[in-house]
C-alpha cells in the first residue's frame, strides 16, 4: 500500500497489482498513484518491471490481479485504443516511431483518435513551438532524424493524442547529456502547462530534480518512495543508484 | 495481371505477414464472378469491374474478420496453413459448383487489336494495363494521402506502436485485407477477359504474383506492380524467343536469379533505424 497521504482524487491509481509473462511475475503486488498535475517518477534498473507497469496501464498487457483507476474508473480489460481515447499517451521506449512515414505523418497518426482530430492544426502548431527543430523537417522520413530529434517526435506525437496523462518510458535512453537535459526542460514545461506526467526512468540523478514524488522498483516490487530529497538522502536508494547519481 | 494480384498480396504480407497463397484462388473467383455475369446478364465485363469492387472488399472483410483474425494472433504458420486450405477449398468448390472445364468469355472487341508502329496492342491487353495502373494509382493515393492509409502504412511497420495511438490494429488488418483481396477480384475481372480459364488456374498466379511481389522488394506496393510487369514481360520475351513451353520455367529461373543477386527486390531497401 502507498505511503503517501492522497490529497482529493489522484488521476492514476494502480491497486495491489500483479502482472506475470505466461509464469514468470513480472510485476508484485505494486501500488502507487498519481496526482493530477504533477510529475511523478518510476526508477529502477533494467528488467525492475517498470516497462511492463507501463504496458498495463495502456492497455497492451492486462493485470493478472489488482486494478487500474482512471479518473475513478477502472481501466480493466480496455484495449490500447479504449485507454487512448480516455486520455493516456503512453509514448513508449525506444520511441517507436514509424520510421518510414514522414514527421508530419507521424504527427497525423498521433491524432488518430476521432476526439482529437478536430484540433488537428492547433496541436501541430503546439508541437512545432515545442520542438522547433522538427518544423523544417516535417516531411522528412522519421527514420532519418537524429536520435534526440526522434525523442522529440515521439513526445510531440503522444501530445498530438490531447492527453490529460502523459507517459513516457525512459526518454532519455541514449541521447546525449546536453539533449537530455533540453528534453527534461521540456517536460517540466509541459507538466506547467497542465499535463500530468509519468515519467519512467534509469537517469535518476535528472528524473529527481523535476519530480514531485518518485516510487522505486526493483524486480517487480515498489521496495522504495518518497519525495526526491528524501530519497536522495536515504542510504538504501543511494545503494542502489549509487552509479545513477551525480 | 501478375501486378494486380500482386499489389494485393504485398499488401496483405507486408501488412501482416501472412502469405496469402489463396489470392490466385480470389482471383479466378473474380474471373468466375465475371464470366457468370456477362453470360447470364450481358453486362459488359469492364462495367464488371464496378460491381465486384464492393463485393470483393465486403469478402476480404469477410475473410478477416472470420477467419484470419483470430489465426493471425497465434502465428505466421497457421495463417499459411489457413491461406493454403482457404485456397484448397475454393478452387475446389468453384470445380464442383462450375466445372472443371476452362470457360473464357468473348465479347464484342475480344479480338481487338491496333498496330502502333510495327507492334501489333490488344485491345483488352491494352485495357488491363490501364485498369493495373488505375488500381494501383488508387491504392498508392490511399496509402498515401487518407488517414487510414497512413494507419495501414505505419501498422504495417509497428503493429503495437500504432495501438498505443489509438489505431485499431483489427481494423486496420481487416481494410487491409479487404484491399488486398479487391485486388484479386480485379485481378480476376482481367484474367476472364484475356484468357481461359479454369478453376485451377489460380494456383500458378498465386506464385507468379509472389515473384512478382519478390521482385518488387517486399512491402514496397508500387514495386510489386513494376515487379508484376517485368515478370510478364520476362516471360513473352522468354516464348518469343526460346518457345511457349519455357515460359513458366524461365519465370522461375529468374526468380532464382533474383533470390541469389538482389535478395530485397528491384526497389527493395533495409528498413531504417529508429
Amino acid at each position: 500500500m502507498s505511503l503517501r497521504l492522497t490529497l482529493g482524487n489522484p488521476l492514476l491509481e494502480v491497486i495491489d497489482v500483479d502482472v506475470f509473462y505466461g509464469d514468470a511475475q513480472a510485476v508484485n503486488n505494486v501500488s502507487f498513484h498519481v496526482d493530477r498535475q504533477k510529475i511523478v517518477a518510476l526508477v529502477g534498473a533494467n528488467g525492475a518491471g517498470k516497462s511492463t507497469l507501463l504496458n498495463t496501464i495502456s492497455g497492451i498487457v492486462q493485470p493478472g490481479r489488482g486494478k487500474i483507476l482512471f479518473k475513478g474508473s477502472p481501466l480493466t480489460n480496455l484495449n490500447p485504443e479504449e485507454v487512448v481515447a480516455l486520455g493516456i499517451s503512453h509514448v513508449p521506449e525506444g520511441r517507436r516511431l514509424f520510421s518510414r512515414l514522414t514527421v508530419l505523418e507521424n504527427l497525423e497518426l498521433g491524432a488518430f483518435p476521432k476526439r482529437t482530430r478536430p484540433y488537428f492544426n492547433e496541436s501541430l502548431e503546439r508541437a512545432m513551438s515545442l520542438f522547433p527543430a522538427l518544423k523544417n523537417r516535417l516531411h522528412q522520413s522519421a527514420g532519418s532524424l537524429s536520435g534526440g530529434e526522434q525523442q522529440m517526435l515521439a513526445i510531440a506525437r503522444g501530445l498530438m493524442a490531447k492527453p490529460v496523462l502523459l507517459i513516457l518510458d525512459e526518454p532519455s535512453l541514449g541521447l546525449a547529456p546536453v539533449i537530455v537535459k533540453l528534453l527534461f526542460e521540456i517536460i517540466q514545461f509541459l507538466n506547467q502547462e497542465g499535463t500530468t506526467i509519468l515519467l519512467v526512468e534509469q537517469n535518476v540523478h535528472q528524473t529527481m530534480e523535476i519530480a514531485s514524488y518518485a516510487y522505486v522498483l526493483q524486480t517487480g516490487k515498489l521496495n522504495l518512495e518518497g519525495q526526491p530529497d528524501d530519497l536522495i538522502r536515504n542510504a538504501d536508494f543511494q545503494r542502489a543508484y549509487m552509479g545513477m547519481i551525480g | 495481371m501478375y501486378g494486380i494480384a500482386a499489389i494485393g498480396l504485398s499488401l496483405i504480407f507486408g501488412s501482416m505477414q501472412i502469405i496469402f497463397i489463396a489470392q490466385g484462388a480470389v482471383m479466378i473467383l473474380g474471373a468466375y464472378f465475371t464470366y457468370w455475369v456477362f453470360t447470364l446478364t450481358s453486362i459488359d465485363p469492364f462495367f464488371c469491374l464496378l460491381l465486384s469492387l464492393p463485393l470483393f472488399l465486403g469478402l476480404g472483410w469477410i475473410f478477416y474478420t472470420g477467419l484470419f483474425y483470430k489465426v493471425a494472433r497465434v502465428g505466421k504458420n497457421p495463417s499459411l496453413l489457413l491461406a493454403f486450405g482457404l485456397m484448397v477449398l475454393l478452387e475446389n468448390l468453384m470445380s464442383l459448383v462450375w466445372t472443371p472445364n476452362p470457360r473464357a468469355i468473348n465479347t464484342s472487341y475480344t479480338a481487338m487489336s491496333f498496330s502502333v508502329g510495327s507492334i501489333q496492342i490488344s485491345f483488352t491487353r491494352l485495357m488491363v494495363f490501364i485498369i493495373s495502373v488505375t488500381a494501383t494509382g488508387l491504392v498508392f493515393v490511399f496509402m498515401k494521402k487518407t488517414l487510414w492509409g497512413k494507419a495501414v502504412r505505419g501498422a504495417s511497420e509497428d503493429m503495437g506502436a500504432a495501438a498505443l495511438l489509438g489505431i485499431s490494429p483489427r481494423r486496420v488488418s481487416s481494410i487491409t485485407f479487404s484491399i488486398g483481396i479487391a485486388l484479386a477480384g480485379i485481378a480476376g475481372v482481367a484474367t476472364a477477359i484475356t484468357y481461359p480459364f479454369d478453376p485451377y488456374f489460380g494456383f500458378v498466379f498465386s506464385l507468379k504474383a509472389l515473384i512478382a511481389v519478390a521482385f518488387g522488394g517486399i512491402g514496397n506496393v508500387g514495386g510489386a506492380l513494376l515487379g508484376g510487369i517485368l515478370l510478364g514481360v520476362i516471360e513473352s520475351v522468354a516464348s518469343y524467343v526460346i518457345g511457349g513451353g519455357w515460359a513458366d520455367g524461365i519465370s522461375y529461373a529468374a526468380f532464382l536469379l533474383l533470390l541469389m543477386l538482389r535478395p530485397q527486390g528491384i526497389f527493395g531497401s533495409s528498413a531504417a533505424k529508429t
